[in-house]
């Protein structure tokens, strides 16, 4: 929800802007005279979104969830949980992980393309990795809490797609 | 360019051709949409389609969408062109057949064969062994995506053929000699920034639809048993490299009707700057760049491309918007601008532009997209920039085609219908992407009870929208005959 406040935000001083253009779309400026004031805008726009984005791409990289970022970031895996993914259900090496312990998800699929997507017991989505034909991807991730999670399938695979899914127990 | 007559028989031509591109798109984009409020409301419990309905009916929309997207634009533009340089109705009316084939074929494909692996066709899902459709819907869903794309390649190939003959080359067509002379060079002026579009767009069409060819026939080699297996990750950087281009080249073709429609509504002229120029000599290389965002969850692919995709899709967007959207604010500014059915929908269409943009730019950091991948944020975001930008645009150029061929001009409904239209499309991607950020998976074909109420209070917008379009629509439609007819003789 912290992206869709940022979404709403940017989004509400964008809709101000554009109600405020549309509000005054009437009467008449010299279209001559506002070009270069608009330019000067539309500069100042152009270095504010670059250099906001340039700051964005640099802060983003401490989440990537690449394995050796997140070896760095959560800890080194104490426990690798190997993922084999079918259409359409999961095998996993154990359905039982401890919390707070980084685990190593070690993610291949036996014949087309699936996600795997773990979502907390209250709904949350936590983290995901595609499961794919010929290779193996490896994610870590540390479960804060115990509970029962449950582990669905986010990329499209065929008619029961939506079925895919199979509980794992943090204890 | 002396073959460049809005008086004579080529752009007569290009208008009836234009008419006839719209009129398929718009019949298409209700049918399609239609499919799409089914889903939604089996989505909100409200209605039940079977799961294997479900997807044939997703694969045809998506599919369906999207070509349909395109060829409003490139009908919608064809006709914009003709101002400026000589485009050939022969090969555009050849494209068009080939085009609709493609079309025809794919929803003998979904609907009658039952192939359903989704517009993507994400290999080797269309044919794996265990899927629920007969093999030949496969073939003909492959052979489908490839007769739209030959219809795609016909129009850029025509498009860069024209734009080169009328500005002694490629580099004229992108506004070169002005653009390096840092905008000093007044003997080369630029070429209208509707050109400068279709030119950037045509030039990356081509790569998309050979990127795109390589791969379905690669496919269709592997369902004759011709080759093995293809490589899954190799396979997917092909297809989203085709099927992404393509979504984002629609749009970017879509943006140069603006600039053909919009200085009509507010009695201003829109001139390529020196910036506009600059923007679309930038997309030529900037629009490849982002479609390895596609891939963020794919840990195999080299880091090297995963970062690649986060700066590009920054870099991609932000110039075309910062120039056609500040561009067009600032045409409308003080203007005293008309409000009409036109300038309403595109109005709609800078903002939805912009929104979409802000979602997607949020999507593309890979970070963020390790919550939002495959979660309903995708479709929010491209919903807004279709719905509610690309697809606005090209209504209101139909709009203004139809308006100026027969004669007839919109009433206080009419703009009552665009105002819906929009009001309608806001408020359906607004549920989506609160779907996306909750979480809710797209491509479900049934969703949990907690998650049915996003697209319960979806519904009510669509249907708002769908009321919008279809007024216009029953509008556009009813002004036809005489378009058709006044198309020989009037110069718009």
């Amino acid at each position: 929800m912290v992206v869709f406040g940022v979404l709403a935000a940017l989004g509400v001083i964008w809709t101000a802007v554009w109600v405020w253009v549309l509000g005054h779309s009437g009467g008449r400026a010299a279209y001559e005279e506002l070009v270069p004031k608009v330019d000067v805008i539309r500069r100042r726009l152009f270095y504010l979104s670059a250099g906001s984005l340039t700051l964005l791409l640099l802060v983003s990289f401490y989440w990537l969830p690449y394995f050796p970022m997140r070896a760095l970031t959560i800890g080194k895996p104490q426990l690798v949980v190997q993922v084999i993914a079918s259409q359409w259900y999961w095998k996993l090496s154990t359905s039982e992980v401890p919390a707070k312990t980084p685990i190593e998800f070690v993610v291949t699929s036996k014949d087309v393309n699936h996600g795997l997507a773990v979502y907390s017991p209250d709904g949350k989505l936590l983290t995901q990795v595609q499961a794919m034909p010929g290779y193996t991807n490896h994610l870590i991730y540390a479960f804060e809490r115990p509970g029962t999670y449950m582990i669905r399938c986010l990329e499209y695979c065929g008619m029961p797609h939506y079925v895919m899914v199979t509980p794992l127990t943090v204890k | 360019m002396t073959d460049i007559d809005p008086r004579g028989e080529r752009a007569a031509a290009l208008r009836r051709l234009a008419l006839v591109y719209m009129t398929t798109a718009l019949g298409l984009f209700l049918l399609m949409g239609l499919l799409g409020l089914l889903m939604r409301l089996d989505q909100a419990g409200l209605f039940v389609l079977p799961p294997l309905q479900f997807y044939q009916v997703m694969t045809l929309h998506g599919g369906g969408m999207i070509a349909m997207a395109l060829l409003g634009a490139m009908g919608g533009l064809a006709n914009a062109l003709s101002m400026a340089i000589s485009l050939s109705p022969r090969l555009l009316w050849a494209a068009y057949v080939v085009y609709l084939a493609g079309v025809a074929l794919f929803v003998i494909g979904t609907l009658i064969g039952g192939f359903a692996a989704g517009w993507t066709m994400l290999p080797p899902l269309p044919f794996d062994p265990s899927h629920e459709w007969p093999l030949w819907a496969a073939v003909v869903s492959c052979i489908a995506y490839l007769l739209i794309g030959v219809g795609f390649l016909l129009f850029c190939l025509n498009v860069l053929y024209a734009a080169r003959r009328a500005f002694g080359g490629l580099g004229g067509a992108l506004g070169w000699p002005y653009l390096f002379s840092a905008g000093k060079n007044q003997a080369s002026p630029p070429p209208p920034p509707m050109v400068l579009a279709a030119t950037a767009v045509s030039i990356d069409g081509v790569l998309t639809v050979a990127a795109g060819a390589l791969l379905l026939m690669a496919m269709l080699a592997q369902a004759a048993g011709l080759v093995g297996s293809l490589d899954a990750l190799l396979a997917k950087n092909f297809m989203f490299f085709f099927g992404h281009m393509t979504a984002n080249l629609t749009i970017y073709l879509a943006a140069g009707l603006v600039y053909a429609t919009l200085p009509v509504y507010v009695g201003r002229a829109w001139k390529a700057s020196w910036p506009v120029v600059l923007a679309f000599n930038v997309l030529v290389v900037g629009v490849i760049l982002p479609y390895p965002h596609h891939l963020y969850q794919d840990f195999v692919q080299p880091l090297g491309m995963q970062i690649v995709g986060q700066v590009g899709s920054y870099a991609a967007g932000l110039p075309v918007i910062l120039v056609t959207v500040t561009g067009g604010l600032t045409l409308i500014y003080r203007s005293g601008m008309r409000w009409s059915v036109p300038s309403i929908l595109i109005a709609w269409g800078l903002w939805g532009w912009v929104f979409g943009g802000i979602g997607a730019l949020l999507d593309s950091t890979i970070a963020v997209n390790q919550v939002m991948h495959n979660t309903l944020w995708v479709p929010a975001h491209f919903h807004t920039y279709y719905l509610l930008g690309a697809v606005a645009f090209v209504w209101a150029y139909f709009y203004h085609l139809t308006g100026e061929l027969s004669g007839r001009h919109d009433r206080f409904a009419s703009k009552i219908a665009a105002w819906m239209y929009g009001l309608g499309g806001l408020g359906f991607v607004l549920t989506l992407f609160l779907s996306g950020a909750a979480g809710v998976p797209r491509r479900y074909a049934e969703h949990l009870p907690e998650w049915q109420i996003f697209a319960k209070v979806g519904t009510p917008f669509v249907i708002a929208l769908g009321l919008g379009i279809g007024w216009l629509a029953v509008e556009m439609f009813a002004r036809l005959g005489i378009a058709w007819r006044n198309a020989a003789a009037h110069s718009a």
